[in-house]
């Protein structure tokens, strides 16, 4: 299966729930003032929306926008000067040389998230997922996303397709269906469910149009700057990721967590009962058309598309080591980590901690001082019975199967066992590092 | 029980218009009612919700039956039509087929459904029922300890149902699917009794089942009797009766052990006590071969051997037993037995002597209450010999007795049926050699608003430890519920009353706290 979430337009606002305290880096400094900022590009992008339905699509724009308020008070977001100053320098160039475009109209920001995506909320503001930074190579592959993302914002796709939908819901067809859908005394959810599937289905049509035409004009935005034209092959190419390469890493718990006083148990991976079906995905006889379509065009077909009409060339490998992100890259590698941490995404902190090292692209020192600072928050979450909420259980049917491996990991350990893991890293912690941190048996 | 809620099965509902609300309100699939599918060893296998989609023509009904499996994970939702009557009972899984039990009052029937590993709908059990049959049925559920489903692993399942004879009995249909021969085995259909059966052992040899027989439903006097019957073709192979006259007794759990020995629990009585309004003598534990002959009969009496055991009251001045109800006797891998029950006493109920009091001398309210208060665990070796007795403590709960008259024993029974106690539920690992015994605790500390909490008593490793997990969070603003998890877990159910969501989380119990 491919992966069909690059660049996604609307994006699922989804709420963390889940307040940092300790040095912020989840809000702006001044929250006030970035409140002030989005306000005025509500406002802004408010009052452009005029026409046939303007107040229900108003409306609908106002709870959408409520949503986002909110998912920035959750920590939703990370903000950091370095990637900021990065990002910037990015829109600057592609709006010096796009007269059209106002960097000041734009607003960057990025999300914790480890999947690599991106979206335009269609009045100016936009985020790149932290996962996508550890994704691409360089500043130009960069360049042709936040292109691909302006030319979403150029091109009104929000507000077509918000426009679109609040019409098509509204629309005469629309509700004569629904009427005679109501007049019917049986089959009532069914011919509703119908309904709703073949607007969803249209809906997933236009997005598709609409990521052909981002590709378009946001390689023609690249076009025009220092960047190089092939950078927008090599950032498809980088996102055009398997879904059940996704999560391919093996963690190698066996080889991490084999202690000399607590040996590798094998009743830690072990499954504890058949699963009720012999099914690889899950059964539903009310499943919709629409669930099945995919909201983005295939990348191998995206790529033709750029080659096809652009006559774009991949390669020219020195102009892209030239502007390397390897500054953003760290830092957005440590963050990753630190906000699946903060945010108790332990089975992911795991993963990602173990993928990272045997990459080489963290130290021993900060994998060790990491991990057990997972195994601690692991130990305090069990303890207060609320660990269930933060790691989900196993999944025979999901493609994670390496997350699969440690969820069952965790949730198989006993408390004893978590604790005596946490002093056992922390005490080796102290031992190749010279140092006395406290550990959690002391 | 689940709460109930309206799940919204397909559309968000976050960014509704007025055309939106509409359609919502139509594509809103509410739930009829949901439940656990527990194994013999009250192993979650899964969670089961059963909701209303459509209406369809002469009454019927579309319904979803949507299948979660024991890491709360959705594996099925399948589509079934019924009458609009139609509700579900019960369901099991024997890891050949997914069963479900389904009643309706109306149309008069009990059927049952079943789902292959590939989660294809096989042909269905259609079993006729009169209204007196299903009324009785009701009641039976009703107990909680009833098992109108009962799963034989990789073989069939059992279906209990109720038949009207010359008096009330009983049919125990036996499903293979397996491919082998199926059966039934019912009550005699002249007798004057009323019959009752539950099953509560089976495996690829033998059905282990329960039967009371009594004059009529107020009658004290019940006499049981344990049968074991052959899987292969529904034929008893022995019984053993425990009547009032000769050999009294209250079954509370049976099993077989690796030996293929049957072991029945529970406690006995003096010959003629009425077993649900005397005392007991003591308990005792019987093994028998499969051809009925008895091995042992150990016997443990409260007086000569329990009572110079009891621990201390908290106070430390006396021992004193009091009363105990038993819920669940098990047995560990080294051949020791637990009894697992809870201590109570009939007290004064103010609320009944205040309603006395304000209404002249006329109140419905009981003037007496059973007072529950702690978890009490008796260890007992191979051989039956008392060796310890454990008291964890939890906060008292209070239940008005049902009748002021009757013994507290009898009104203990009655409470139990209606789950007036603090237990909830052993479930026994038999891989890891432990048992959990889950608790209500109604904590009260001086000066602190009172709490609730889940208390669990665990074996492990040889060793009795207790778990506590306290379900008051967000100031009320969280509605809390807890049912039976995969082994070594509870199920968490948290409704959040201001969002309308509910997050449903499973919670590993934490050994030797």
């Amino acid at each position: 299966m491919r992966n069909n979430i690059l660049f996604i337009l609307f994006p699922l606002l989804f709420f963390y729930g889940i307040k940092i305290s300790a040095q912020n880096q989840y809000h702006p400094n001044d929250f006030d003032l970035f409140e002030d900022k989005l306000e005025t590009l509500h406002e802004s992008y408010l009052s452009n929306i005029q026409g046939k339905n303007a107040k229900k699509i108003k409306k609908k724009y106002k709870e959408l926008y409520a949503g986002f308020v909110e998912s920035v008070e959750d920590s939703a977001f990370y903000f950091n000067a370095t990637i900021d100053f990065s990002l910037d320098n990015v829109i600057n160039e592609i709006a010096k040389n796009n007269a059209e475009i106002n960097a000041k109209d734009l607003t960057f920001l990025v999300k914790n998230s480890t999947i690599p995506n991106a979206a335009c909320y269609g009045n100016g503001l936009f985020h790149l997922n932290l996962a996508l930074f550890n994704y691409i190579e360089s500043e130009d592959e960069l360049a042709f996303i936040v292109a691909h993302e302006i030319a979403h914002y150029q091109l009104e796709h929000n507000k077509k397709k918000l426009t679109n939908y609040v019409n098509t819901l509204h629309s005469k067809s629309t509700k004569e269906r629904l009427k005679n859908i109501r007049r019917k005394k049986y089959g009532v959810t069914r011919g509703v469910m119908s309904m709703m599937d073949d607007i969803g289905v249209e809906f997933i049509n236009r997005t598709i149009q609409s990521e052909k035409e981002a590709d378009s004009l946001g390689f023609l935005l690249l076009s025009k700057t220092k960047y190089n034209q092939s950078a927008a092959l090599s950032a498809l190419e980088r996102l055009e990721i398997e879904d059940d390469v996704l999560f391919d890493h093996d963690p190698q718990l066996k080889k991490r967590f084999n202690f000399r006083k607590l040996p590798f148990k094998d009743k830690w991976l072990a499954e504890e009962k058949s699963s009720l079906f012999d099914l690889e995905d899950e059964v539903d006889d009310f499943s919709l058309r629409k669930d099945t379509l995919k909201t983005h065009p295939e990348i191998k077909e995206r790529l033709e598309f750029l080659k096809k009409t652009f006559n774009v060339k991949s390669n020219n490998s020195d102009l892209l080591a030239q502007r390397t992100l390897a500054d953003v890259r760290e830092i957005t590698l440590h963050h990753t980590i630190d906000f699946t941490i903060d945010f108790k995404f332990l089975d992911l902190s795991i993963y990602l901690l173990s993928k990272y090292r045997s990459e080489n692209l963290i130290s021993e020192a900060y994998f060790k001082d990491k991990l057990i600072l997972v195994f601690e928050t692991i130990y305090h979450a069990r303890l207060n019975h609320e660990l269930g909420k933060y790691v989900p259980q196993k999944n025979d049917m999901s493609d994670e199967l390496m997350l699969n491996q440690i969820r069952l990991f965790i949730h198989n350990l006993e408390i004893t066992e978590i604790k005596t893991i946490a002093t056992l890293l922390c005490q080796q912690y102290n031992r190749d590092n010279g140092e006395n941190t406290k550990c959690l048996e002391n | 029980m689940i709460k109930k809620y309206v799940f919204l099965f397909l559309f968000s509902s976050l960014f509704m218009t007025a055309q939106e609300k509409t359609i919502n309100e139509i594509t809103q699939f509410e739930v009829r009612n949901s439940g656990v599918m527990l194994d013999n060893q009250n192993d979650v296998d899964g969670y089961y919700f059963f909701y209303e989609v459509d209406r369809l023509k002469k009454g019927q009904r579309e319904f979803a039956i949507e299948v979660i499996d024991n890491s709360l994970n959705e594996v099925a939702k399948k589509s079934y039509i019924d009458d609009k009557r139609t509700y579900l009972v019960d369901s099991k899984f024997n890891n050949q087929a997914l069963i479900f039990a389904l009643a309706n009052k109306k149309e008069k029937f009990l059927k049952v459904i079943t789902f292959d590993r590939k989660a294809n709908q096989k042909e269905d059990i259609d079993i006729p029922l009169t209204s007196k049959e299903l009324k009785y049925l009701a009641m039976m559920e009703q107990t909680g300890s009833f098992n109108m489903l009962f799963p034989v692993d990789n073989k069939g399942f059992l279906v209990n149902y109720v038949k009207d004879n010359k008096k009330i009995g009983y049919s125990l249909k036996y499903v293979a699917t397996d491919g082998n021969s199926s059966w039934e085995y019912n009550s005699p259909l002249e007798d004057k009794l009323i019959y009752t059966i539950n099953p509560i052992e089976a495996n690829e040899e033998v059905v282990v089942a329960l039967e009371g027989s009594r004059k009529s439903n107020a009658s004290k006097k019940i006499d049981y009797r344990v049968i074991v019957i052959d899987i292969d073709n529904g034929k008893m192979l022995f019984e053993s009766k425990f009547e009032r006259n000769d050999n009294p007794r209250l079954v509370t759990n049976a099993f077989l052990t690796d030996e293929k020995k049957l072991v029945v629990l529970g406690e006995y009585f003096e010959n003629g006590a009425k077993i649900f309004s005397d005392k007991s003598a003591g308990l005792f534990a019987e093994t028998f071969n499969l051809d009925g002959t008895v091995l042992r009969d150990s016997k443990i009496s409260w007086e000569n051997e329990i009572d110079p055991k009891m621990p201390s009251s908290i106070d430390g001045k006396k021992k004193k037993r009091g009363y105990i109800y038993f819920h669940d006797i098990v047995r560990t891998n080294d051949g020791s037995y637990y009894a697992i029950g809870e201590r109570y006493r009939k007290t004064a109920s103010a609320a009944g002597i205040a309603s006395l009091v304000l209404g002249g001398g006329n109140s419905q309210t009981p003037l007496t209450q059973l007072t529950i208060t702690n978890a009490a665990v008796f260890k007992f070796d191979n051989t039956f010999k008392l060796e310890d007795v454990k008291v964890f403590e939890k906060g008292k709960s209070r239940a008005p007795s049902v009748f002021d008259f009757g013994s507290p024993q009898f009104n203990a029974h009655i409470l139990k049926t209606i789950g007036a106690f603090d237990f909830e539920f052993t479930q026994r690992d038999i891989t890891n050699d432990r048992f959990y015994s889950t608790f209500i605790d109604y904590e009260r500390l001086k000066g602190e608003r009172n709490k609730f909490a889940l208390k669990t008593v665990i074996y492990n490793d040889g060793n009795l430890s207790q778990d506590k997990m306290y379900l008051n969070k967000s100031n009320g603003t969280v509605d809390m519920r807890v049912l039976p998890g995969k082994l070594g877990s509870v199920m968490l159910v948290e409704y959040n009353k201001k969002d309308k969501t509910v997050q449903l989380h499973l919670e590993k119990l934490n050994l030797g706290n």
